[in-house]
């Protein structure tokens, strides 16, 4: 049981880092603008709480992109 | 009088904080382990590195019963406002106290198994409370909440969300409180940690009444004026310098602010993390939020130049010695 538990909190979090590494090489800067202009090191800190709640983000990243698309 | 919000040495400040709660940090874990040696000698003796561990678990506890006490100590007497100041960092370091805690449990303790050491630690219960698990899931939202705390987060989560969120420390306190209670408490005979343990939550619990109680009286009783202005209360009970604070269902909490006898109102809740400004003070002409020191000009509710940030603001009339004020924000 917690096993299961640990494997599902495992492959969450495994995703969530990969798309955390993906998003701060360069999609960070279209949630805000403010980004672009910050240090290198801000991103280095966005990159864990992307992990943690990179199922949002990731929302976020499309519904940015879907809006941004239309006239 | 006071230059506790001083927002000028910001950096310095947070530097000095950061630097006194490090140290009081080592200091905490020198004391416990050192201690701990002395206590355990031989035969019964337990090494450094199980002390360092307990030590962490030990630390973190305490400081999240500071860190949760800032809060309502501050509504409760304004002198411990400056700890407010900062208190994000002071979560941080909490955060890496635990961990480190939790670290060096799945190490030492799990370590040796053939087994994933981290699954080894959360089956060990054996039947019984599984209490490491209960301080694994604490460790998560900890984790959560120390990873989203910058100030990008809450741009891009929203007010709601990220305070909802940041709630959740109540919820991981509990799992914390019983991850002590089933776990270290069985391990070991006394009445000491229990003892604690109980002290720790009737501390806290009583604090939150005490701050919630002070607050509902020193927050104005609204009684309803003419055509929907509100008779806040006599100018001479709002201190020079202060705020009073009106709530009323369905509006956001305003602020009305004696500047030097003028007497405006603009929003309670600060643009940067919704601090409470009404809980601040005037500071250069400015109502400074007692959270992290953003100031607002209480006339026109705008950040001094260079800074944008901007909070609503209401009409104030004054009427034989009472304040009376529309609940409607200006421009709509
Ligand atoms: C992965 C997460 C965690 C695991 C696996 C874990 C595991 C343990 C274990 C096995 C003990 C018993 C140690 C012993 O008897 O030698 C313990 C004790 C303790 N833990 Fe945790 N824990 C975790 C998270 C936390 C967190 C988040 C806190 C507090 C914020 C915490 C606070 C404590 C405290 C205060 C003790 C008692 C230490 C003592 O008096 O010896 N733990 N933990
Ligand atoms: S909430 Fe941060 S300064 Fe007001």
């Amino acid at each position: 049981m917690i096993d299961v538990l640990l494997i599902v909190i495992g492959v969450y979090f495994a995703i969530g880092v990969v798309f955390a590494v993906v998003v701060a090489a360069g999609p960070i800067k279209s949630f805000d603008s403010v980004v672009a202009d910050s240090p290198l090191r801000f991103r280095f800190i966005a990159t864990p709480g992307m992990a943690a709640l990179w199922p949002i983000m990731a929302g976020k990243l499309v519904g940015a992109k879907n809006t941004s698309r239309e006239p | 009088m006071s230059n506790r919000y001083v927002l000028v040495q910001w950096n310095r400040h947070k530097k000095i904080y950061d630097i006194v709660t490090l140290a009081g940090m080592v200091l905490f874990l020198t004391v416990y382990v050192g201690a701990g040696m002395i206590r355990h000698q031989s035969p019964s003796e337990i090494s450094p590195p199980i002390l360092l561990m307990r030590g962490f678990g030990v630390l973190s506890i305490v400081m999240l019963h500071i860190i949760l006490s800032i809060g309502p100590l501050a509504r409760i007497d304004e002198r411990f406002s400056p700890l407010l100041y900062n208190r994000r960092h002071l979560g941080v370091m909490f955060f890496f106290a635990a961990f480190l805690h939790g670290f060096l449990v799945v190490g030492f303790y799990g370590g040796f198994g053939s087994v994933n050491p981290l699954s080894a630690i959360l089956n060990s219960s054996g039947g019984g409370v599984p209490y490491e698990l209960l301080g694994f899931m604490a460790l998560i939202i900890f984790f959560v909440m120390a990873a989203t705390s910058h100030d990008f987060w809450l741009a891009n989560l929203g007010h709601r969300f990220w305070k909802a969120m940041h709630m959740c420390v109540y919820a991981a306190y509990t799992l914390v409180v019983l991850h002590v209670a089933f776990g270290a408490m069985q391990d070991k005979q006394g009445a000491v940690t229990p003892a604690l343990l109980a002290l720790g939550v009737v501390w806290l619990g009583g604090l939150h009444i005490t701050a919630g109680l002070k607050q509902r009286k020193a927050d104005v009783a609204v009684a309803e004026a003419d055509a929907g202005w509100i008779d806040v209360c006599e100018v001479s009970e709002i201190p020079t310098s202060r705020a009073r604070v009106v709530r009323q269902a369905g509006h956001e909490a305003i602020a009305v602010v004696n500047n030097e006898g003028t007497i405006t109102a603009m929003s309670n809740v600060c643009a940067h993390q919704g601090g409470p400004l009404g809980e601040g003070q005037v500071i250069d002409g400015c109502l400074t939020c007692p959270w992290h020191g953003y100031q607002y000009d209480p006339a026109t509710g705008c950040s001094p130049p260079p800074y944008t940030e901007r909070v609503r603001t209401y009409e104030i009339r004054v009427e034989g010695g009472r304040v009376l004020l529309n609940p409607e924000p200006r421009g709509g």
